[in-house]
């Protein structure tokens, strides 16, 4: 390249020498970026950023985002940093070069230094004007980074601040871009793997330990069939094509030890309780145990958050080629200098040996299966001696991705005679860590410890004026494989927060509004609460108002919030306000979320469609992970293994929703990925307290109803849309229920047949039933252990009956409620 | 067990294709066909990003096995755009800015060229009723349905049967 010429701005970090922007001599830019685009359109969002400083048209800048070859190691892209934190480097190199162009220019224009202009590429004097490229040609200049450089004045923003339209989104829209799924190596050869039964567990003395035998001649003889590749646990099948590969594999007679069960999570509550935990003190201002008893009004509540799924869309997908030991790994991980790290341990590899190509992916809202699967093809690269692809199938996705974590917050406080909200107690449990990559622990290459992590302490400290407080964070090994999600334990401590303010404001006789308002000191956010009420209409009220018509009941709710992250104390993000509106049903319970009004403030805007975008997600997946999501679980692994058993939200139940972004040029740009989601949960159940007087302090607020996907549409729908014929295998009019029978039938036919006959009844006639069991090699497992799964599977169906009985939480809670709310709605909203 | 030859038609060219029977369309597409726009989502007619169109109808490659499209016409993703010019499903797709990390877009863009074939003008309830089927995991779903909507005006001034 540096024939053509290359002007770059470098800085020597820890881990070595890296660029941050670079120009060639044909004038093009690229700027490195050790975050990754997750789907929320960084990469646009940084383009701008240097584009602005270099005073480009969007169009001129590319940017490389997570190479570990060549990009600085920023860490994870999590909590929402990657314009906060991660973009500072780059936009004071864009302006280096910037400064160094116009320099440049000057001299060949011989104008003086600071009389030139820049402007689209060209650096201008009077009426004479020489291009980038023409500047930089045949030049081999590196700068070190001027960490005092300054930058261009927010005033002076062309790009900043404007919408851009997202850089990688045309050719998404026609097929031409390539996602980690899509990429293809010369050379390339296709593994499948075959996990344990312990899905989605990670510590216990069974894990890596529990493979007894497989019959690796059983298959060697199917088409295309290459190797079958073990070590520890870790156990696949690599064959010429990705469908031959999955074919062996669901083919290959494996037994394996029956796992322990899994600890009891039917009971959340009483589980995260009773897990081990230790208590870390955060904030002790005053002294709560004093100012506790002073409380005229005082409360004592618990909220449960459960166990969720990141549900990306695309299960994951990587490629890894051996090199004689100087592996290229394709990967659409979160965070590649950390899986760098990872597989330097898997391999033994020194890390600088290993480069990380990062690729987009489904979005992924924390952590999923996208580095466990860099493991794997990198364990079947070094076997094979060629490039390996692996891509998880959905089952495998949903069973083992490390799931956002279930959370109990208990809080007590209470109001002093003066009317103040005097003292404030949280403890929060949150069992959950950064996800060991799952390689490492299959092949016993790290120790199945239960490992705590430190994130619980997100966003625990109220953001409301309190002279005594007692915050604690109960650090805890996750109790089933759990890591980081949207909104990371943020969101279910400010469920507690936002919650518990209005239940106090509704004890005082307050508006929940205003008596947040009396207890905000920070300007800013004053003035985001201030002007979210004020904008989206909210109405006043000192407690629940029951608007009724019909069976229907209406109610509006509050809910505020400044996302704070990283380790405590923390870094805050933006701050997001919500106001929304529901509909609950008072016969059946059902909560419908019609309208969300979300203000955020968050500084200084890049992106105003980007930013929009990010609301707009944030309200869509938070609402639908607050009133219907929860990961159910059996004796062994989690219960959902396809959307059938773990519904997600759909258009129709997309609500109004309306964005106020607060303009603050001057202010710092904060992150904006996970900000809306925080009040979410809160809000909500805030809202439904208005419309029926009940308070909902465990979500989901209905409970999934499992049968009620895809599986009771006709079965003229499955024809139309081409799956497995029924007919074909006398199968036709067979009721869904009778699954045993499916099995059976399955279980007569020849054996060549199997595989295929209980896949294909697995896809086309009840997903989540034959999924657990849904190959051959996991029916032969099943016998191996004396029929043990079957039993736990028709255990689980009555469970699954019982699931669809339970009335929905609501309806139940209304249920209790009935008689104060059905007795006079004026006499259940006094205050005390 | 044995490969059938399969003729169709893929995105206007005619095509021959070994498979054996069971063998599903979609890994025919990406696997053999070399083709991106489908993706693999579920593999149970669930989620609706392997959406393609057969004889114009839409249908879930993941499900569909090779040999049931023998002399159907198929139309994926890459062959809305006629003569490098993009269709008025997928430019609506891109001036409203329906995909965050776009993964399920392929579903969205083929269900909506469908729907709006068999209605042109949806109202909004339509439009979420006709695209409720697929899935999108980043929350999209406002972006797409001004998307679907604003691909109805293009539609119409493009004039009724112009594209595919
Ligand atoms: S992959 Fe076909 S519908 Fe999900
Ligand atoms: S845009 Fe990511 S799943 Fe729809």
């Amino acid at each position: 390249m540096s024939d053509i010429g290359l002007v770059s701005v470098f800085e020597d970090r820890p881990d070595g020498r890296v660029t941050h922007v670079q120009i060639d001599g044909a004038g093009q830019v690229t700027g490195f970026n050790g975050h990754v685009d997750l789907g929320t359109g960084i990469e646009t969002a940084l383009s701008q950023i240097v584009a602005e400083e270099l005073d480009l048209p969007l169009g001129d800048v590319a940017m490389v985002l997570g190479d570990t070859a060549c990009t600085p190691d920023q860490g994870p892209t999590i909590a929402s940093e990657t314009i906060q934190v991660a973009a500072v480097p780059l936009r004071k190199a864009a302006a280096q070069l910037r400064n160094y162009l116009a320099g440049e220019g000057a001299r060949r224009l011989n104008a003086p230094a600071d009389g030139v202009e820049l402007r689209g590429g060209t650096v201008v004097w009077k009426d004479t004007q020489v291009t980038y490229a023409a500047l930089v040609a045949g030049k081999d200049v590196a700068m070190r980074l001027d960490p005092e450089m300054p930058v261009k004045d927010p005033k002076d923003y062309r790009i900043v601040g404007q919408a851009a339209g997202r850089v990688d989104l045309p050719s998404k829209a026609t097929g031409d871009f390539a996602y980690i799924q899509d990429l293809k190596v010369a050379g390339m050869v296709h593994g499948h793997v075959v996990r344990p039964p312990y899905a989605g567990r990670d510590s216990g003395d069974f894990i890596g330990r529990s493979l007894v035998s497989f019959d690796e001649a059983a298959v060697a003889q199917m088409p295309g069939f290459l190797a079958v590749v073990r070590e520890g646990d870790f156990l696949a099948v690599v064959a010429e094509t990705a469908h031959q590969a999955q074919r062996i594999a669901e083919a290959l007679p494996v037994s394996w030890r029956m796992p322990p069960p899994a600890p009891d999570l039917s009971d959340l509550k009483h589980a995260l309780k009773a897990a081990p935990s230790t208590p870390r003190a955060l904030d002790r201002t005053g002294d709560f145990d004093a100012a506790i008893g002073e409380c005229g009004i005082r409360l004592e509540r618990s909220y449960v958050w459960p166990y969720h799924l990141h549900g990306s869309i695309g299960p994951s997908c990587a490629v890894a080629d051996w090199q004689d030991g100087r592996p290229v790994v394709w990967s659409g991980t979160q965070n590649p200098h950390m899986l760098r790290g990872d597989l330097a341990t898997l391999t033994g590899l020194d890390p600088e040996a290993i480069e990380i190509r990062r690729l987009q992916a489904a979005g992924c809202y924390g952590r999923n299966c996208a580095d466990d699967v860099c493991g794997d093809a990198l364990i079947l690269a070094r076997a094979m001696g060629c490039p390996v692809r692996v891509q998880l199938t959905r089952a495998q996705e949903t069973l083992w991705e490390p799931k956002g974590a279930a959370q109990l917050m208990e809080v007590s406080g209470g109001i002093a005679g003066t009317g103040d909200l005097h003292a404030y107690a949280l403890d929060t449990w949150y069992p959950s860590n950064r996800g060991p990559n799952l390689s490492l622990l299959l092949t016993g290459r790290i120790s199945p410890e239960p490992r705590p992590s430190d994130m619980g302490d997100r966003t625990t400290v109220p953001p409301y004026r309190v002279p005594n407080k007692k915050i604690t964070v109960h650090d805890m090994a996750p109790m089933v494989r759990a890591a980081w999600m949207r909104g990371v334990s943020a969101l279910p401590n400010t469920f507690a927060h936002e919650s518990f303010m209005d239940e106090l404001a509704h004890e005082a006789g307050e508006d929940p509004v205003a008596f947040r308002l009396r207890h905000l000191d920070d300007p800013r956010a004053a003035d985001l609460v201030r002007r979210t009420a004020a904008e989206a209409g909210w109405e006043e009220r000192t407690g629940p108002r029951f608007r009724r018509e019909g069976r229907m009941a209406y109610g509006q709710g509050f809910a505020y919030a400044t996302y704070v992250h990283g380790t405590f104390p923390g870094t805050a993000a933006a701050a997001a306000a919500w106001v929304c509106d529901v509909t609950v049903d008072t016969l059946t319970g059902e909560v419908t979320l019609t309208r969300v009004f979300v203000g955020q403030d968050q500084g200084l805007v890049i992106n105003p469609d980007g930013v929009r975008a990010q609301i707009h997600g944030n309200v869509m997946q938070t609402a639908s992970r607050t009133l219907h999501e929860e990961v159910a679980f059996e004796e062994i692994t989690p219960a959902p293994q396809s959307w059938a058993t773990y519904p997600i939200q759909t258009f129709d139940r997309l609500p109004e929703i309306r964005t106020m972004l607060i303009e603050r040029p001057d202010e710092p740009a904060l992150g904006v990925g996970e900000s809306a989601a925080v009040p979410a949960a809160a809000a909500i159940a805030n809202a439904i307290f208005d419309a029926t007087g009940v308070r909902l302090r465990e979500a989901p607020f209905q409970r999934p109803r499992p049968a009620r996907f895809r599986r009771h549409r006709p079965r003229g729908e499955l024809h139309r849309l081409g799956a497995v014929d029924p007919d074909e295998h006398g199968l036709a009019g067979l009721p869904f229920a009778f699954a045993d029978e499916l099995l059976v039938r399955a279980r007569r036919a020849p054996p060549v047949d199997q595989p295929r006959l209980v896949e294909g009844l697995g896809r086309a006639v009840l997903p989540e039933f034959l999924a657990g069991a849904g190959t051959a090699a996991a029916m032969r497992a099943e016998e191996h252990v004396g029929g043990q799964m079957l039993g736990i599977r028709q255990e689980r169906r009555q469970r699954l009956g019982d699931v669809m009985r339970v009335p929905a939480q609501v309806g139940c809670a209304l249920r209790h409620a009935a008689t104060s709310v059905a007795a006079s709605s004026r006499a259940a909203s006094h205050s005390l | 067990m044995s490969p059938l030859s399969l003729s169709f038609t893929l995105n206007g060219q005619a095509v021959m294709a070994g498979a054996d029977r069971h063998r599903v369309f979609l890994d025919l597409l990406r696997d053999e066909l070399g083709l991106n726009g489908p993706k693999y989502g579920c593999g149970m007619a669930q989620c609706g990003a392997c959406s393609v169109l057969v004889d114009g109808k839409p249908a879930r490659a993941c499900v569909l096995r090779a040999a049931r499209v023998e002399g159907r016409e198929v139309v994926t993703l890459e062959g809305l755009a006629e003569g490098g010019k993009l269709h008025p499903v997928q430019q609506a797709f891109v001036e409203k800015q329906a995909a965050q990390c776009g993964y399920c877009l392929n579903g969205m863009v083929i269900s909506a060229v469908a729907l709006l074939r068999a209605n042109p003008r949806p109202g909004r309830d339509e439009i979420r009723e006709g695209m409720r089927d697929n899935l999108c995991r980043c929350g999209t779903h406002q972006e797409i349905i001004e998307a679907v909507e604003r691909a109805a005006e293009l539609l119409a001034e493009a004039g009724e049967g112009a594209h595919v």
